[in-house]
């Protein structure tokens, strides 16, 4: 009977230019692996252990021994004798509307958020981050009550400090919003963590506190990456003048709240071209076996070949 | 070697086995494949009142902090 070796469906390994990488999406970690043994196990993902390794002699036939001892020891895959008993997991990604999150910068000059969210519920949204550059409490209550009964699933609060920012109301707001998922505050007197880490105070500014690139292994992220681009996908951003944009910080605005309809505008195919725009799109993500585990959100510039790149 | 606080109080740890003075409290939420259900809010076309709060798997915008950099803060 012919052995196989499989990797646990939940560990794909990935080919980079100089490195490969196996993601372990179920223990969400990335194991860093040379190119050689990625190539070896698309082989024996195909043909039978021992088949492969008469190939090797000598020294090569010990590396090709210790590559799948290190394999077993670290539990990313298994010797088995029925391969077809271990089919290969589905990397579809699918998501139930046509949003998933949306940045709102508020307030708006003119004052409409409440009559938008709805629009982004049926839209499907299920993820919001508002951006609250000037503090008032009745304006949250306002925005947050017009998001009760909604699909919300959580509504991140980014909100500039301010003296008359009271933290009872804020961990009151909580207590009672239950969609509120992290309220950060930034420049804030002093940085630290209150209401079991769901407030977050920083002492630094909104442009300078956080980072350009994060990593984040997952199923989900994996799978959006292949075939879309997980900072543009399925977002709208919407500016604190009703710009509709792919992101805040672009130039870029393909309508206004106050006089074009939202729907039509996230519908049109303008609006979702950086969504498929996928790492392997990306000249400087391509060769990257981190590739699928990025998030970055730099902009990014169609070449003539029809790839994309980031603009510094 | 950190020393490891039993769940039980003394005077229950006497009438007891030995290994249950091994076992030790670990939060529900602090454990991966527990850390669901802490809050619920409404969804009318769902018709529920238990609609569970999840965060997104990934950072909605480029405004992003991860526990690392919540500590460094």
């Amino acid at each position: 009977m012919k052995t196989y070796f499989k990797l646990y469906a939940y560990n794909i390994p990935v080919k980079g230019a100089s490195r490969a990488a196996i993601y372990n999406l179920q223990f969400k970690r990335i194991r860093l692996i040379p190119v050689s043994l990625y190539e070896i196990l698309q082989e024996t993902a195909q043909h039978p252990y021992e088949e492969i390794r008469s190939f090797y002699e000598g020294d090569d036939q010990q590396t090709f021994d210790s590559y799948f001892e290190l394999l077993q020891a670290e539990g990313l895959g298994f010797f088995t004798t029925t391969p077809e008993c271990f089919p290969k997991m589905s990397l579809e990604w699918k998501y139930p509307g046509l949003l998933q999150s949306c940045v709102l910068e508020y307030p708006f000059i003119k004052d409409n958020t409440t009559s938008l969210i709805p629009h982004l519920a049926a839209m499907g949204c299920r993820f919001m981050e508002v951006q609250l550059h000037t503090y008032s409490a009745a304006m949250l209550e306002k925005l947050l009550n017009s998001a009760n009964g909604t699909i919300f699933r959580c509504i991140n609060l980014v909100i500039d400090y301010h003296p008359d920012m009271k933290e009872d109301f804020l961990i009151s707001l909580i207590d009672r919003y239950r969609k509120i998922g992290k309220i950060h505050i930034y420049n804030a007197p002093q940085s630290g963590k209150q209401a079991g880490g769901n407030i977050i105070y920083s002492v630094r500014g909104i442009n300078n506190i956080f980072p350009l690139n994060s990593y984040h292994v997952n199923l989900s992220f994996f799978t959006e990456s292949l075939s879309y681009n997980t900072y543009y996908n399925k977002k709208v951003c919407i500016s604190r003048n009703g710009d509709i944009k792919n992101c805040l910080s672009h130039a870029q605005s393909f309508g206004n709240v106050n006089t074009d309809d939202i729907a039509a505008i996230v519908n049109s195919k303008e609006f979702q071209q950086l969504w498929h725009v996928s790492p392997d799109k990306i000249t400087d993500l391509r060769d990257s076996e981190m590739r699928y585990a990025i998030y970055t959100t730099a902009a990014l510039q169609q070449n003539n070949d029809g790839t994309y790149s980031i603009t510094r | 070697m950190k020393k490891r606080i039993s769940i039980f109080p003394e005077e229950v740890l006497e009438e007891l086995s030995v290994n249950y003075r091994y076992m030790v409290q670990e939060l529900a939420n602090k454990q991966g494949e527990l850390n669901l259900g802490q809050r619920f809010s409404t969804s009318d076309i769902h018709r529920t009142s238990d609609y569970m709060t999840v965060r997104l798997y990934k950072p909605i915008s480029n405004i992003y902090l991860s526990e690392k950099d919540e500590d460094l803060l």
